[in-house]
């Protein structure tokens, strides 16, 4: 079992009026590739910071990431762009975050296999329980649809690892759980998942738990 | 391309106020575009129409005056100016050549002085009041009456008289224009001075006559129209010119056929009109433009703003901040690009309004709309970079400190105010200490007004800034309205100065730009009224002065007669007070306190003007002790020196009244004919409308006349964007009024407070545009004053109807503001606002 992406001693300092901010620091994780893997802790505790280090949408301020084994954190931004585009996909916390709201679910997931230059596949509407809601605008679906075709449009985009940030943190029990299923159909489709959360349901479901406290991992 | 951008056009439609900022954008950014260029080329057709309206249409191109050429030599210069006209491509070719005013004789008498010409088309443009026959001489009918000629044989030398045309006089016809000094008898000369001429069958029988002639050849062309039209025929002339030269040199000619241009100077006074115009019209325009661009730039800030969690989705799938970028154009073109094209046709159709009407070159509109295109591309660059920009400093360079603080502290008035005062600096030298000549306009020192505007503009929005900092220790909630008000200033403190300062530059630049405009204007209609007296004036003979004889009454109900004595320092204009209305020009600012003056004119009271001296026993050498009455700076009839103003009657006697004039309100053609129909003698007739060179005022005004029109453009910018800000923040405002009326605020207090908050913002953008509009044109008007010698000198005009308007107009955007801000509260319910 190799891992697909992974962090070693990674730290990130954000500048603050009142000096830096450290939000992580020596952070050394690991992202399996297959399975669940979720990091857990307290709110404020980097979760989110880690994930988008993870993502290749933060570089870090120390430390490197590897995707696949090779050191990606250092290159470029224009191939980190690239990294992106071809190889991970990022769910935000609030889950019209990660959707287009002018367009209707099928463009959506359209836009998000376009974004990745893969064929667009309207089936997976149906893989995620969305079936027949192809032509529904964004602001017409529940926050639990929403967050299910976010991560329809994150398979479509056939990447290599999902990240994604506390995704049942701003649903109800019940959508929590489509979600939660939806999650589960992506890794049985061999996608490794990495999430952030505080969900014991989504701790449940893991393969894999990272703890972390204080921007370490505990 | 993929499917969001696919579908940015049609989603870019669904933010209101954001289709409206655009649309607006783009018409500002067109029409300052359009309207510069068309302004530009409007202003120099205009300044060369009014050359060429003053100018003899005979002499646009290239003429022949010669003088005293040997008889035998006059065919020759005919011949070759013909020649050369073929060769040149001139159609038409008028030849004349006159002998000197002589006395024929004729059996044993001598006719009066007259000169004996001949003129290619003369006699189709002559009217003949007694004969007709065109194969004999044609005498004039005052030489002809004097001389007791009638129709029949003339002498030997001569062939016989077989018409008599009536008398040619000033204003002649286009056709006679160049030949006035042959053709009018100037009753000023002395005898053998001038005559009329007796024009004969051909040039052969006038050559046989005179041994030496005055020769005039004219290539009669079509008039320009535009500056262009004007250079293609300068050009045409100035081959023909030479050709003739050369021509003329080659057959020993040159002695007696100079060839003369009279109308290489007055186009480059119109070309010049014109360069002075862009040079000072062109600092506005940039500002303008950058103002405009600057909007682009705020428009696409706010569109990162509002489609932050879209540009994050997009950038975190790998678009680069190009591409985010181009996504931020294709949602925003379409309105701006309609803006643009809708400015462009509005800066078209409102040519009148804001530049002088003229002919246009043909392909104007198109250069106007490929220097729209340039803007509008410049403005999808700053569009699509801006946008770019910051969504790389957003997502890719966060912890890159933004534009370090020093570089906001150090002020971009500063250059600016350093110009102003170079600028100032200019202009007051620019003063010239007398003389007749128009000092030359300096493009830099006229761009003064604009730049102290521009300064205080900056400044005025820095103070703002600098208070509404400081006002976070503000503590009055003893007056919640006004602490409220300070509070929202505060928060909302870019768009605040924003509008402050286009708000000043738009006030400022109308203030000095229309004040500038009427004052030229003005000093143009009383430079010429005072220095002419009355809209026609002519010179009469003594007798009608000494009332001996009246005035015909066609002439009379229009009309006044005044003597004028010009002793240089003591001036003297005798009025009859009775009749002085009817004729004289009068300042419309001063008519009662002049006419009431005049009406007590007589027994020896006069009127001091121009800081004569005042006093009851005033003598004059030559005339009787006079008492002063009262006290004018100018009076018509007296545009140089300080004098007094009598009454005619006082003066009959007076032998040292000997010019009079009449003075009167019809137009010079109406004046003439009467007099002409009369029999009544005149010379040296002038008018209001050929008084003064007029193009440089013409020019200072219609400079003037497009910065109003700018910064009028400006203040709806500035109404606009702060009703658009007040629209934007509707939500929040309406939330927070909601909370505060919940907790208790009174919704008076709460309107107040609105309406404080506004017209805050009014009354500092009125407060200082206005001042600084009107002080700066007070300072810069008797220095931009183009004929200074003559009085009076130009000044600020009335401005309290300026200032009505302009306060008019605040409150009106300040209510409308207040009513956008207040609605919302009122209709809100707090539970969803919270929610939403
Ligand atoms: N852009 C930023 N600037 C400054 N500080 C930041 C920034 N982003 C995160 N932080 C700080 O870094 C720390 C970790 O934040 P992070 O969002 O990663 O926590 P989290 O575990 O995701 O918390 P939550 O469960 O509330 O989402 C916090 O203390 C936060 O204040
Ligand atoms: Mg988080």
């Amino acid at each position: 079992m190799a891992d697909v992406l992974a962090a070693q001693g990674v730290g990130v300092d954000y500048p603050t009026p009142a000096g830096a901010v450290t939000a992580i620091d020596g952070v050394t994780v690991a992202v399996p590739d297959q399975g669940i893997t979720v990091f857990a802790g307290p709110s404020g505790s980097g979760k989110s910071t880690l994930l988008r280090v993870l993502a290749l949408v933060e570089r870090p301020t120390r430390g490197v990431v590897e995707l696949s084994g090779e050191t990606v954190s250092t290159r470029s931004h224009r191939q980190l762009r690239a990294l992106r585009r071809q190889t991970i996909a990022l769910m935000f916390q609030s889950p019209l975050e990660n959707l287009l709201p002018e367009l209707t679910a099928a463009q959506n997931v359209i836009a998000a296999a376009q974004s990745a230059g893969q064929a667009p596949d309207l089936e997976l509407l149906g893989v995620v329980g969305l079936d027949g809601m192809g032509d529904y605008r964004v602001p017409a679906l529940s926050g639990g649809q929403q967050q299910r075709l976010a991560l329809c449009c994150a398979l479509a985009r056939d990447p290599k690892v999902v990240l994604a940030d506390e995704p049942t943190s701003q649903l109800d029990d019940t959508s929590a759980g489509l979600v939660l299923e939806s999650l589960k159909v992506l890794v049985d489709r061999g996608v490794p998942v990495a999430v952030a959360s505080h969900d014991d349901r989504v701790i449940e479901l893991a393969d894999r738990v990272v703890r972390m406290r204080s921007g370490r991992v505990a | 391309m993929q499917l969001p951008w696919r579908t940015s056009a049609r989603t870019g439609l669904s933010s209101g106020s954001s289709v409206v900022v655009a649309t607006v954008t783009g018409l500002l950014l067109a029409f300052v575009a359009a309207s510069a260029v068309l302004c530009a080329v409007s202003t120099g057709n205009a300044a060369l129409s009014y050359q060429v309206g003053r100018t003899c249409p005979q002499s646009l191109a290239a003429s022949v005056n010669g003088l005293a050429a040997p008889s035998d030599q006059v065919a020759r210069i005919d011949q070759d100016a013909r020649e050369v006209a073929r060769q040149q491509g001139f159609p038409q070719t008028l030849f004349g050549a006159y002998t000197q005013p002589t006395r024929l004789v004729v059996g044993d008498q001598q006719t009066p002085y007259l000169r004996v010409g001949y003129r290619d088309d003369a006699i189709p443009n002559l009217h003949a009041i007694q004969g007709g026959a065109t194969n004999g001489t044609w005498p004039a009918r005052t030489p002809a009456h004097d001389g007791h000629l009638g129709l029949g044989p003339l002498g030997s030398e001569i062939p016989p008289v077989t018409a008599i045309y009536q008398d040619l006089t000033e204003p002649v016809a286009p056709f006679w224009c160049s030949e006035v000094t042959s053709v009018v008898a100037n009753p000023l000369a002395g005898d053998g001075g001038s005559a009329t001429t007796a024009f004969l069958p051909s040039l052969a029988d006038v050559a046989r006559l005179g041994e030496r002639l005055d020769v005039s050849v004219r290539f009669p062309v079509a008039t320009p129209n535009t500056l262009s039209e004007a250079r293609e025929l300068a050009a045409r002339s100035d081959r023909l010119a030479d050709a003739l030269r050369k021509k003329f040199a080659a057959d020993g000619l040159t002695a007696y056929a100079p060839v003369r241009q009279s109308f290489v100077a007055p186009l480059a006074e119109a070309a010049k009109a014109q360069n002075n115009v862009i040079a000072f019209v062109l600092p506005l325009t940039a500002i303008s433009l950058l103002v405009g661009l600057v909007g682009v730039g705020a428009m696409a800030a706010q569109w990162c703003q509002r489609r932050q969690a879209v540009l994050r989705l997009l950038w975190a799938r790998g678009s680069s901040p190009l591409a985010l970028g181009a996504k931020a154009l294709l949602e925003l073109v379409g309105p701006l690009v309609v803006g643009a094209v809708v400015g462009l046709v509005v800066a078209r159709f409102a040519l009148p309004w804001y530049a002088p009407v003229a002919e246009l070159d043909p392909g104007t509109t198109t250069w106007a709309a490929l220097v729209v295109l340039g803007v509008v591309l410049c403005a999808a660059a700053v569009l699509t970079g801006t946008a770019a920009l910051r969504t790389h400093r957003m997502f890719q360079a966060p912890r890159r400190r933004r534009i370090p603080r020093v570089l906001r502290l150090i002020p971009f008035e500063l250059p600016v105010a350093v110009a102003a005062v170079f600028s100032g600096l200019s202009l007051t030298r620019s003063v010239p200490s007398t003389g007749g000549a128009t000092p030359p306009l300096d493009a830099f020192a006229l761009a003064f007004p604009v730049l102290v505007v521009v300064v205080i503009a900056g400044v005025a929005a820095r103070l703002g800034r600098l208070l509404l900092v400081w006002s976070h220790r503000l503590n009055v909630w003893s007056l919640p309205s006004v602490q409220l008000a300070v509070r929202r200033l505060a928060a909302a403190s870019t768009a605040a100065t924003g509008v402050v300062l286009v708000g000043v530059l738009a006030v400022g630049t109308l203030a000095v730009g229309s004040s500038v405009n009427h004052a030229e204007q003005n000093a143009l209609a009383s430079k010429s009224g005072n220095k002419i007296g009355a809209t026609t004036s002519v010179q009469i003979s003594t007798s009608f002065g000494q009332s001996k004889e009246p005035l015909p009454a066609a002439v009379a109900a229009h009309g006044t007669v005044v003597g004028v004595v010009d002793r240089g320092v003591s001036n003297m204009v005798a009025v009859d007070p009775a009749t002085f209305a009817n004729g004289a020009w009068i300042d419309p600012d001063r008519r009662t306190e002049m006419l009431d003056l005049v009406s007590q004119l007589g027994h020896g009271a006069a009127i001091a003007v121009g800081g004569a001296k005042i006093g009851s026993s005033i003598s004059i050498p030559g005339f009787a002790p006079l008492h002063t009455i009262g006290q004018l700076p100018v009076f018509p009839g007296m545009p140089y020196n300080i004098g007094y103003v009598t009454a005619r009657s006082d003066n009959t006697t007076a032998s040292e009244v000997n010019s009079f004039f009449l003075w009167s309100s019809q137009d010079s053609t109406t004046v003439l004919n009467q007099l002409a129909a009369a029999h009544i003698d005149h010379i040296r007739y002038q008018t209001t409308d050929m008084a003064l060179d007029a193009l440089p005022f013409y020019t200072v005004a219609w400079t003037f006349g497009y910065i109003a029109s700018v910064g009028a453009l400006l203040a709806v910018i500035a109404a606009a964007s702060l009703l658009l800000a007040v629209g934007a923040r509707r939500k929040q405002t309406a939330l927070s009024g909601a909370l505060a009326t919940r907790m208790g605020l009174r919704p008076k207090t709460l309107v107040v407070s609105h309406l404080l908050e506004f017209g805050a913002v009014a009354a500092s953008v009125l407060a200082a545009g206005v001042t600084v509009g009107l002080v700066v044109a007070a300072f810069s008007l008797p220095r931009l004053d183009p004929a200074p010698w003559l009085r009076p000198v130009s000044v600020l005009p009335d401005s309290v109807m300026f200032v009505l308007v302009a306060v008019a107009i605040g409150l009106a955007v300040v209510a409308v503001a207040g009513w956008i801000a207040v609605r919302g509260v009122r209709t809100a319910r707090v539970g969803e606002l919270i929610r939403g």
